[in-house]
């Protein structure tokens, strides 16, 4: 069981990563009107959401500080807001362990908006150089709508467990 | 899993609990850090991107040339447009052949009246652009120069054309430059011809701002941007592009450096200008200009 937990842990880091380096590769250097949604947290959020012990709050930390340095964002508020939103969503785990896809969909929707709206709260109260608003509001839906793409990367993470998780789109808990 | 609804209440649980508390506050207390002393967790931010970047650099290369294939494709898509537009550009780039020759022959005619010069190193370094700021919050790349080739903090970066951005951290072998586009940049800058001084300011836009523009009346769109070189760090002269006015008639810039298409980055080389206050650096035949200066200088008549 642990080493099972411990290989779910390995390709957790390792899909991560991957995204990292997809996000940090250098493209159109543009300012762009959609920023990247952030797949990173959805990712997490829906591993959480399936199986909560694969990811211990020191890995989550330890993955978003990373990338709180190598994306140029204020050092340390995100990861400390993700590490609320992830406790947060442990536990809730066992309100949602058994509800369909739709259900966990909204629940991390609000998880996510709330995050990102801390976040810009924050960012306003420490007077740091921020872009507008409904460029957030745009990180806020876009991040959203990647949450079903990142559901689907997060089976790499966690196998498909029809006792347990909300492996299919509607219906009741099992 | 032994763990049920109730179990979930042990010494483990609570152990997470403290855990994540703990982290939370430490994360909480880098980033006040983070905005109490900038510089030094700039300069450890540095440090880790150092230490990641390079070494997964062979990792970047596919996803680079994915995103490469995906832009040349768009690309072909509008060949035709493109192929009508190259053909006037052609011609009135012939018009400017012909001037630049004259003005060369002018400018070799004028540093021989002179006997000016030139500084025999190098005037810029150039680098490759090794990564992105991974969000679309913060306009950054990183280069594959360093402290190493002698890049300092607050010179300026060109595509070759136009200015792209500043130094904002020099690692070893890695500098990040901040792009004129990111919401942190200002660079003080001259509005030419009519020379009023003003700050362009980035907002995340391709259209950097106009900030603090005097004499806003003698200036239309259209008119150059040019560094001002105040604040004796970024040369004086280098192109940044031209005024455009957006819908609300806010004064921006149209940047003549290809955003687009970013991957070699031209480091200017800023003597410092100390130097030519010691009197021994006036003695002598040689007289050492700023480069810089002189050859826009010309390309400014």
């Amino acid at each position: 069981m642990s080493n099972a937990l411990w290989f779910q842990r390995t390709v957790y880091s390792v899909i991560s990563l991957l995204f990292i380096l997809w996000l940090i590769s250098p493209q159109n250097s543009l300012p762009q009107a959609i920023p990247a949604p952030e797949f990173l947290l959805c990712l997490t959020l829906a591993v959480i959401l399936r199986k909560p012990e694969v990811l211990p709050v020191i890995l989550i930390a330890i993955i978003f500080l990373f990338c709180d340095f190598l994306f140029n964002r204020p050092v340390g508020l995100w990861s400390g807001i993700v590490i609320i939103l992830t406790e947060f969503t442990k536990t809730q785990y066992w309100r949602y362990k058994g509800s369909n896809f739709v259900t966990t969909w909204l629940f991390s929707s609000f998880v996510i908006a709330f995050g990102i709206g801390t976040y810009i709260l924050i960012l306003i109260l420490f007077m740091v150089p921020h872009t507008n608003l409904s460029q957030y509001l745009v990180w806020v839906l876009i991040t959203i709508f990647s949450y079903p793409i990142m559901f689907c990367v997060s089976f790499l993470v966690v196998r498909s467990d029809k006792k347990n998780y909300q492996d299919r789109i509607l219906g009741g808990r099992a | 899993m032994a763990r049920n609804n109730n179990g979930d209440v042990s010494s483990t649980g609570r152990f997470r609990f403290v855990a994540a508390t703990l982290l939370f506050i430490f994360c909480m207390l880098i980033f006040l850090f983070w905005r109490l002393d900038n510089v030094r967790v700039e300069a450890v931010r540095l440090v880790v991107i150092e230490k990641f970047v390079p070494n997964f650099n062979f990792l970047l290369a596919p996803f680079t040339m994915l995103q490469n294939i995906a832009l040349d494709f768009r690309s072909y898509s509008n060949i035709l447009e493109l192929n009508r537009e190259l053909n006037q550009e052609i011609q009135q780039l012939k018009y400017w052949k012909e001037q630049a020759i004259q003005w060369e022959a002018k400018y070799a005619k004028l540093l021989d009246l002179n006997n000016v010069k030139l500084d025999p190193k190098l005037l810029f370094i150039s680098g490759v652009i090794l990564a992105d700021s991974g969000s679309g919050f913060r306009q950054n790349v990183l280069i594959n120069i360093g402290s190493e080739d002698g890049v300092r903090v607050g010179w300026a970066a060109t595509d070759g054309l136009g200015v792209v951005g500043r130094i904002t951290g020099v690692g070893r072998s890695t500098a990040l430059v901040m792009l004129l586009t990111d919401t942190a940049s200002k660079v003080a800058i001259r509005v030419q011809p009519s020379g009023a001084r003003a700050v362009i300011q980035g907002d995340n836009t391709k259209f950097p701002v106009l900030e603090l523009l005097e004499k806003s009346k003698n200036v239309s769109a259209g008119d150059r941007v040019v560094t001002s070189g105040d604040g004796k760090v970024f040369p004086k002269g280098l192109l940044i592009g031209r005024v455009v006015e957006d819908s609300m008639g806010r004064k921006r810039v149209n940047l003549s450096a290809n955003y687009s298409k970013l991957a070699f980055l031209r480091v200017m080389r800023m003597n410092e200008i100390e130097h030519v206050n010691e009197s021994e650096a006036l003695v002598g035949d040689e007289i050492v200009d700023t480069n810089v200066s002189t050859n826009q200088g010309i390309a400014n008549e």
